[in-house]
């Protein structure tokens, strides 16, 4: 998913170093470029839109924002952001470790298992959560039970609503980003230098902590980052649990205090923590690329493990797995079910799925054939163009929901008035808010959100096409567009319906851009579950959040699957 | 090595096998290998050699058999000691240096129970030793392949192991550079009294390395001896075959001898009525009287010609190689002559001889 997204960016960057020899590039077509060169200017508006805006608003303004809102917001956003590095750092390495150090009962099952929480959206684990473990939810009457206190009064655990239960809350749903990148590290590089290391005299845990922990660096750190953009963007989780970090303060500055200038101002705050995530990732792979000088792939000979040690071993792995899955996922099938025996699937529950499923089919159509274009622009053209483009996608994938929100809504609002004034005008006919209203602004938004998704998917399946097959078809006297149509389009299949997935996946759970730009009286399944949890009504939100899990655990079974084609 | 004593065995690897599933990847395994011994393992990818290294480092484990390190169980079916805890050291093809550690790291990293002094002192004998002096600082990816494969030595060899285990440790050099490297690498070895088993698939390396030679087909040792016994007398069909290029005849008995289109050759003792006889190219050589041939075609190899030539009714062209410039044109006629002591002779290999069948039929 954005792993290999990001992977995307490292793959292009070689192969155009590759090329850019002293003899010009043979083919030129200058089509391609245009539509990667639009795409660019896609992601870029929203940026600039921010920043003008933000320029725009008084100084007073900014001076108030500066001492009321940023200091407070951004502390709690660096606390929020450190502690869930740190729990999915420490959890995603440390699980990747032990499905690939040692061999256990039921190691098969975790491998793919420890994958699942991805399905599960921040801002649904904390609704979950918040039920799960209030002190009148299941958990604590249990602990209750069976310390025999008889009322809430008497014990309760710590209030989840709080910076600790928050960073839990990220760091147990976001691991698997560090488990993905740390486990493909430790799947196709660490064998030789660990057996060496082991004939070299280190026991296991010197060979931890001397070769694997220095050699796994580079993908923690990629897998942190993606992670940490993960959790910048959230704007329900933090809400549902108390915790005012700067998405947030960009959402109710905007839509309580109806203050945009102040909004905007905010959300150039988070461009910066934004830009410091994208620095960090691209530190991490650059020292990746170094480290890999391996040509024979072999997974590491797991240590197998017999009895108590092997039970205790499959406890360890599972543990976050029931924390970030299937306590959850329990619960909202338990709470789903209930509700609909008491008042089956509502006619508001029914329209909501149908507008997610519409809109997220139509930008995933969009997606892919523009991340299409992008990727297979950036085969033929020119290094410098690739980069570029590429560096955009990264940040449009890297931007929260929120900021895009705003830097899309403005320049959307502005087209939609001015057609209106020009047809009404002109015409005497009325376009209202074409784009706004038709939805078509939300769509933009997951196309700049997700295009590193798609083209990064696209592109890992183009890298597998030697680069032989076009000019091969070339000096057999195809055109670009022909041999695209005819040699990449075929053999690229599998790639472009994994990123299709992927993007219609990641729309379908997309919350704040969504809750932004949707037309108005228009809900989705992730804006309806944002609602009643807000109003704390409770009433169709749990069908709606089983409902965006199940569809995300499909990503979740592809990556499993091509994880395991890889090793 | 006629002198060795029981206390010069470093390694014995006693019936060892080894099962992936149904597959037998090492069948009924026995060397020994004495102190000082270079042993190439050497055969054709699949074949089990590299699982058999890996198994002596206690990377892999075994299913049936036992490996003594110095007369120390270290594997067995039962269990594996694990590789840290055997005195071993491991060489892989790529090498596998640590990327985050300079060259000097990388060779002390072995080191145990010396201090920060006695470490050094070692590193940089071993730097001395092997001719990298300049290179100590730098890191893994600042250096060439070649200069990665010296390092990679070094920090196997620094911790002074009882047997030094090489998987293909020249195959990721450029072919020049690779005789030179394979020279030094021997000499060092050598000169430091290193016990080491490479893992090969090329023949040339093995017979040029190996104090022994050990052929290995199908997870099972096929023949063991000197390079110079594998090659000139070798015991088996597969050894002749695998060592070098060889004409195949088929000879059958006739008064005691075996007849071939290509003249008659002493039986041995135990023929059947059919043998194969395997005739090397460069056992062939022109003379005035003998096989009459006509030249087909003539190559040239370097510093030798190989010659093909069409031999009576034969379908296949005999190869015949010479080091001796002839003035020969396709047509020609010629006597050709065999040196009766460089013919090997072997039971018929019928699993060949359908093979070469279904070459043909295919061809035609």
């Amino acid at each position: 998913m954005p792993a290999q997204a990001a992977n995307w960016e490292d793959r292009i960057g070689e192969t155009s170093r590759a090329r850019s020899g002293p003899a010009r590039r043979p083919f030129r077509l200058t089509a391609w470029q245009a539509v990667a060169y639009l795409v660019a200017a896609l992601v870029i508006l929203p940026i600039l839109t921010i920043a003008g805006t933000a320029a725009g608003g008084d100084g007073e303004l900014w001076s108030h924002v500066l001492a009321n809102v940023l200091p407070q917001a951004t502390k709690n956003t660096a606390l929020l952001l450190i502690g869930a590095g740190c729990i999915a750092a420490v959890v995603g390495t440390g699980t990747a470790w032990l499905v690939s150090a040692y061999d256990f009962r039921g190691r098969g099952v975790l491998e793919w298992a420890l994958l699942l929480p991805l399905a599960v959206p921040t801002y649904i684990m904390a609704y979950a959560y918040l039920d799960v473990l209030s002190p009148l939810g299941p958990v604590q009457g249990v602990i209750r039970a069976m310390l025999g206190y008889d009322s809430p009064r008497d014990f309760r655990l710590p209030d989840l609503r709080s910076m600790w239960g928050a960073i839990m809350v990220f760091g147990l749903v976001l691991y698997p980003y560090v488990y993905l990148t740390t486990r493909a590290m430790f799947l196709t590089q660490a064998a030789n230098q660990i057996e060496v290391a082991r004939t070299l005299g280190a026991g296991p845990f010197s060979v931890f902590w001397r070769v694997v922990l220095p050699l796994a660096r580079p993908a923690i750190a990629v897998g942190t980052s993606l992670a940490l953009m993960e959790a910048l963007n959230d704007v329900g989780a933090a809400q549902f649990l108390g915790v005012r970090t700067l998405t947030a303060s960009v959402y109710t500055t905007w839509i309580i205090r109806s203050d945009l200038p102040g909004a905007a101002q905010i959300a150039i705050a988070m461009l910066i923590v934004v830009v410091a995530l994208i620095s960090l990732e691209r530190w991490a792979r650059r020292k990746q690329s170094f480290a890999a000088g391996v040509q024979r792939a072999r997974p590491m000979q797991p240590q197998r493990l017999t009895g108590v040690k092997s039970g205790l071993a499959f406890a360890l792995g599972a543990l976050p797995v029931l924390i970030g899955f299937v306590g959850p996922g329990l619960y909202l099938l338990v709470e789903a079910i209930e509700r609909i025996e008491f008042a089956g699937f509502s006619g508001a529950l029914i329209s909501a799925t149908l507008n997610t499923v519409a809109y997220s089919a139509i930008a995933t159509i969009l997606v892919v054939a523009l991340g299409f274009v992008l990727a297979y622009a950036a085969r033929i053209g020119s290094g410098r163009l690739t980069t570029a483009s590429t560096r955009l996608a990264v940040l449009g994938y890297a931007m929260p929901g929120t900021v895009l929100g705003i830097g899309i809504l403005v320049p959307v609002a502005f087209f939609d008035r001015t057609l209106d004034a020009t047809m009404q005008a002109w015409f005497g006919y009325s376009t209202g808010l074409l784009l706004l209203g038709s939805g078509a602004a939300m769509i933009y938004a997951y196309s700049v959100r997700f295009m590193a998704i798609s083209a990064g998917g696209i592109e890992a399946g183009f890298s597998r096409i030697p680069l032989a097959y076009d000019h091969a078809a070339r000096t057999l006297g195809q055109t670009a567009t022909g041999t695209m149509l005819r040699v990449h389009l075929p053999l690229s299949k599998r790639a472009l319906v994994a990123a299709g997935l992927l993007v219609f996946v990641d729309c379908m759970k997309e919350l704040p851009a969504t809750l932004l730009l949707r037309p108005l009286n228009v809900e989705t399944l992730s804006t309806m579950l944002y609602g009643e949890a807000v109003r704390g009504t409770y009433e169709n939100a749990a069908v709606a959040a089983l409902i965006i899990v199940a569809i995300g655990m499909l990503p979740v079974v592809l990556l499993a699957r091509t994880g395991r084609m890889e090793s | 090595m006629a002198n060795e004593t029981k206390n010069d065995l470093v390694l014995t690897i006693d019936a060892v096998g080894k099962w992936f599933g149904n597959v037998k990847a090492l069948d009924a395994i026995s060397l020994n290998l004495h102190k000082g011994e270079i042993a190439c393992l050497v055969g054709q990818s699949g074949c089990g050699k590299s699982t058999l290294l890996r198994s002596i480092a206690g990377v892999e484990d075994i299913s049936a058999g036992q490996i003594l390190l110095k007369g120390k169980r270290v594997s067995s079916a039962g269990g594996t000691t694990p590789p840290e805890r055997r005195n071993v050291g491991l060489m892989f093809q790529d090498y596998a240096l640590f990327p985050h550690m300079d060259v000097k790291r990388n060779i002390a990293f072995g080191l145990k129970g010396l201090n920060r002094q006695d470490t050094q002192r070692r590193v940089a004998q071993m730097i001395d030793r092997i001719g990298i002096v300049a290179l100590a600082d730098r890191y893994p990816h600042m250096l060439s392949g070649g200069e990665q494969q010296r390092v990679a030595l070094a920090r196997a060899l620094a911790p002074q192991p009882d047997v030094l285990l090489m998987d293909e440790p020249f195959s990721n050099l450029d072919r020049g550079l690779r005789e030179t490297v394979r020279l030094e690498t021997r000499a060092l070895l050598k000169s430091l009294g290193t016990t080491a088993i490479i893992v090969t698939h090329d023949p040339e390396e093995a017979l040029a390395f190996g104090d022994t030679v050990i052929l290995m087909d199908a997870g099972r040792v096929v023949e063991t001896g000197t390079g110079e016994a594998l090659y000139r007398t070798p015991q088996h069909a597969y050894t002749a075959r695998f060592f070098s290029r060889i004409n195949r005849f088929l000879g059958v008995m006739s008064d005691g001898r075996l007849s071939s289109p290509m003249g008659t050759f002493a039986a041995p003792n135990d023929s059947a009525e059919q043998m194969d006889i395997y005739i090397r190219p460069e056992a062939i050589r022109f003379a005035e009287s003998g096989v009459p041939a006509q030249v087909l075609e003539r190559r040239l190899l370097g510093e030798i010609d190989e010659v093909l030539l069409k031999v009576r009714d034969l379908a296949q062209p005999v190869v015949m190689r010479t080091s001796l410039r002839h003035a020969l044109r396709e047509g020609d006629r010629v006597h050709l002559a065999i040196a009766e002591e460089d013919v090997l002779i072997f039971p018929v290999d019928t699993k060949a001889h359908n093979r070469l069948r279904q070459v043909m039929k295919a061809a035609q």
